[in-house]
Formats: structure tokens, C-alpha cells, sequence
């Protein structure tokens, strides 16, 4: 099994869209490869998302799926036997990390915090990685910084109101491994069935993060 | 064992110091004494931190040591045999609550909380001193002004963000001990032995801290 991190990698960019439809599954997915993004995050909302999660996995290669928004054991077991290869929660509650536990060697898990009591938690239970949750509200950027001392071990996907403005001070940071956006294939795009414009944000997002990694080089 | 009001009363600092240079420990902690600071805050965060606080303890018995950033159970018995006057979590788990009541005449456990629902949980496992953590981010001073009425017998160290510059509110508050500062000793300073530059800061906060309490 891959690492997070690797499956993440160098761009560290995961855009969480809505897939609840079968003929936008392959567009969407080919629009953000086409931008240089191989990594999706699907939103759990129905049985239509899981179908799309498994579609992706059996039908494309070239992209590493995961699901977003896992709220209980169930949705974690179905998530995972979908073929999800990452899943993030917005919260914890002690029947995901059970859930998590017993697929561990399948799916990452990605619980939801923002309390140094919750990071403790997840650390002691053996979750490295974690979501950060709702990052921008909440100070996250921080939060971030703060915990990098604190729990040097623990390292964050960062979600909720995320965006291209604010991107980059996330990216910047060592203890992010992932900024979560969802504009790069909103609502209103698949609606429209924009594609162009998914690959023209995927793009944009890639060169923002590029800059930022460059930057860290120096 | 000193009462927290002992501790802490005289000057209502917290230094958080992240050290792993064995050899800075002595005329750190000296450092801190003659600017009348008479606790320290040593994180586990490097290899040699519980060495560290065992040379302290054995060798200045007049500097209140404790340890911080304590994560677990096996943290929180290394910390106290390592002869931790208080221990200091980022955060609160059962399991270091349950420690924290097996030792609870043996030493202080100050657990790191930042909701109501932590404030109360603390309460209930017969703790009244805690850290808020992280502060600033958080907003602690409106977070620590609002639990006051609702909670008065609940005393705060606000930690993560406080500076010299913004201290000052947060000493005017009545339900704080004191407030924990990782600037005064940054770990920039300890390596490079600038205990000079340690002291003028340390001195400039516990001016702070009379020119507040004297208000």
C-alpha cells in the first residue's frame, strides 16, 4: 500500500467534488488529470457516490480515488470496500477509528479534528495523518503552525474554505500534506458540464503549488 | 509538594522551553531564577529533555521544574521519576486524567484544554488549575473572560501565541494563574548559550507582570 504521502505527492493538491451522476464520472476524472491532478476526493452523499468511487478504482488507472465526509462505521466500510484509498471524516467518534482499524491495510483514514485533545487521541491510536477541519473558520492556518511544534509526528490534510487565494500559506507549511479544494470542480461547473474550465483550475492549482514547492527548495 | 499558588504567585510566568543541550540546563535555569522566575516549563520534545529535568531537580532544588508536552501515560511516569514538579498535556485524553488522579498527591497535573466541555471534564476529574492551548489562536482571552462566570473555580495559563506583547490583557483577566510563554526562552537562544539575551526578556516580562498585578 502506498503512503499517504505518495499518494498525495509532490503537488499535495486533493479537489473534493460531487459525483452523482455515471457520465461525468470518466470527464471530470480526465479533466483534472488533464490539469496534472491525479487524486479526487469523492463526497459521500448516496449510493450513486460509492458507484463512482468504484468505477474510478476499477476503471482509472491513472487516477488514486478517496471519499470525503465519512460520518460513521458504515459509511467507512462501504467507502473502503468501494475501493476508496483515502477517507477523510469531518469529526471522530471512537466507531470510525474501529472501523478504520479493520481495514487499515486497505484505506487510509483521515479523521476529522482540530483540538490538540483529538490529535492526542488519534496519535495514540496510531493515525499520523489527519483532516483538518474546518481549517479557515477556525484559524487553522495557526492552529498549523502552533501544532507543528507541539505534535511534530502529526501531519494534516487541510479542508473547509480552502480556496486559490489562501491555498498557498497552507502548502507552505512542512506539516501539510494535502490542502483540499473544492472550486477546482465545483457544483456549478459539472452542472454546466465545464470540463475545459476543470482542467484550466486543475492547472492553475498545479502552478500555485509548484511555486510554493519551489519556494521551500531555497 | 507546593501548592499552585506557590508556584505560581510570585510571578505568574510559565516559560515553555524546548532544550536538548544538557549542558545549558544549569545556567538556563539560573538565568530564569535571577530574573525571579522560579518554574520552567521543559518540553518532552527532544531526546534529552527528562535527563534534563532531572539535572535541574537535583541540582537548583529552589526552581520549580516541570514537564510539558506530555502525551501519555508513559510520558506523564517518565516526567514525575524524572522529578517533574507539574506536568503539562497540550490536550486531555481518559487515560492521562486516570494517571493524573493515581498521582495526585504526588504531583500537579495540568491538563491542556480549549472548549467548555474540556473545562468541565477537568473539573470533574478534581482539577482546577488548567492550561488553555493553543491561546491565540483559539481566542482564549474572550473564550477564558466567558467561562469565568460559569465557571469560577476554573483557573487558566494560556499558552500558544502569548508574547510579551499580549500578555498583558491576559494577566487583567481574574481567572488566570498565569500565562505560559515559549518566546522568552526560544530554543534559538538556549543553543547558542545567549542567556544575556534570555534574561533581558524574561526581565521585561516579569515587569509586565508587576506593573499588572499593581494596576
Amino acid at each position: 500500500m502506498r503512503t499517504i504521502e505518495q499518494i498525495f505527492g509532490q503537488k499535495k493538491i486533493v479537489p473534493t467534488v460531487s459525483l452523482e451522476s455515471q457520465e461525468i464520472i470518466e470527464p471530470v476524472c480526465n479533466a483534472l488529470l488533464n490539469g496534472g491532478i491525479n487524486v479526487i476526493a469523492v463526497r459521500l452523499l448516496s449510493a450513486k457516490s460509492l458507484a463512482a468511487v468504484e468505477y474510478i478504482n476499477s476503471k482509472l488507472p491513472d487516477i488514486t480515488v478517496g471519499v470525503a465526509g465519512i460520518m460513521d462505521a458504515a459509511g467507512f466500510l462501504n467507502a473502503s470496500i468501494a475501493g476508496a484509498k483515502f477517507i477523510s471524516s469531518p469529526g471522530i467518534t471512537p466507531e470510525l477509528f474501529t472501523a478504520a482499524r479493520t481495514r487499515y491495510n486497505d484505506a487510509h483514514f483521515l479523521p476529522g479534528m482540530l483540538m490538540p485533545s483529538h490529535i492526542m487521541d488519534a496519535l495514540s491510536r496510531g493515525f499520523e495523518v489527519m483532516n483538518l477541519f474546518p481549517a479557515e473558520v477556525l484559524n487553522g492556518y495557526e492552529l498549523l503552525k502552533t501544532y507543528a511544534h507541539t505534535f511534530p509526528k502529526a501531519k494534516f490534510a487541510v479542508n473547509g474554505g480552502i480556496n486559490f487565494e489562501n491555498m498557498e500559506k497552507y502548502l507552505a507549511l512542512d506539516n501539510v500534506v494535502a490542502v483540499g479544494l473544492s472550486s477546482i470542480a465545483d457544483s456549478k461547473l459539472i452542472a454546466a458540464k465545464n470540463y475545459s474550465e476543470m482542467t484550466e483550475r486543475a492547472k492553475k492549482a498545479v502552478k500555485l503549488s509548484d511555486i510554493v514547492m519551489q519556494n521551500k527548495l531555497r | 509538594m507546593k501548592t499552585m499558588e506557590q508556584v505560581f504567585a510570585t510571578n505568574k510566568i510559565v516559560p515553555v522551553v524546548v532544550i536538548n543541550d544538557v549542558a545549558a540546563a544549569i545556567p538556563l535555569a539560573e538565568t530564569l531564577l535571577s530574573a525571579g522566575i522560579n518554574n520552567m516549563e521543559i518540553t518532552l520534545r527532544t531526546a534529552n529533555a527528562l535527563e534534563i529535568i532531572a539535572k535541574i531537580a537535583k541540582e537548583l532544588p529552589e526552581m520549580v521544574v516541570g514537564a510539558g508536552t506530555i502525551l501519555t501515560r508513559e510520558n506523564f511516569l517518565q516526567a514525575y521519576e524524572a522529578g517533574s514538579q507539574y506536568i503539562i498535556s497540550p490536550g486531555v485524553t481518559e487515560e492521562l486524567f486516570t494517571i493524573g488522579k493515581e498521582f495526585a498527591d504526588k504531583v500537579r497535573f495540568i491538563p491542556g484544554i480549549c472548549t467548555p466541555s474540556q473545562a468541565m471534564d477537568a473539573l470533574n476529574n478534581g482539577i482546577n488549575h488548567v492550561k488553555f492551548f493553543p491561546a491565540e489562536p483559539y481566542n482564549a482571552y474572550n473564550v477564558i473572560k466567558a467561562l469565568a462566570s460559569p465557571l469560577p473555580q476554573l483557573k487558566f495559563c494560556p499558552t500558544g501565541g502569548v508574547t510579551i506583547d499580549n500578555m498583558q490583557k491576559y494577566l487583567e483577566l481574574p481567572n488566570i494563574f498565569a500565562v505560559g510563554l515559549s518566546s522568552i526562552v526560544e530554543a534559538k537562544l538556549t543553543a547558542a548559550h545567549d542567556f544575556a539575551e534570555i534574561k533581558r526578556r524574561c526581565d521585561e516580562a516579569v515587569s509586565i507582570v508587576k506593573t499588572t498585578i499593581n494596576k
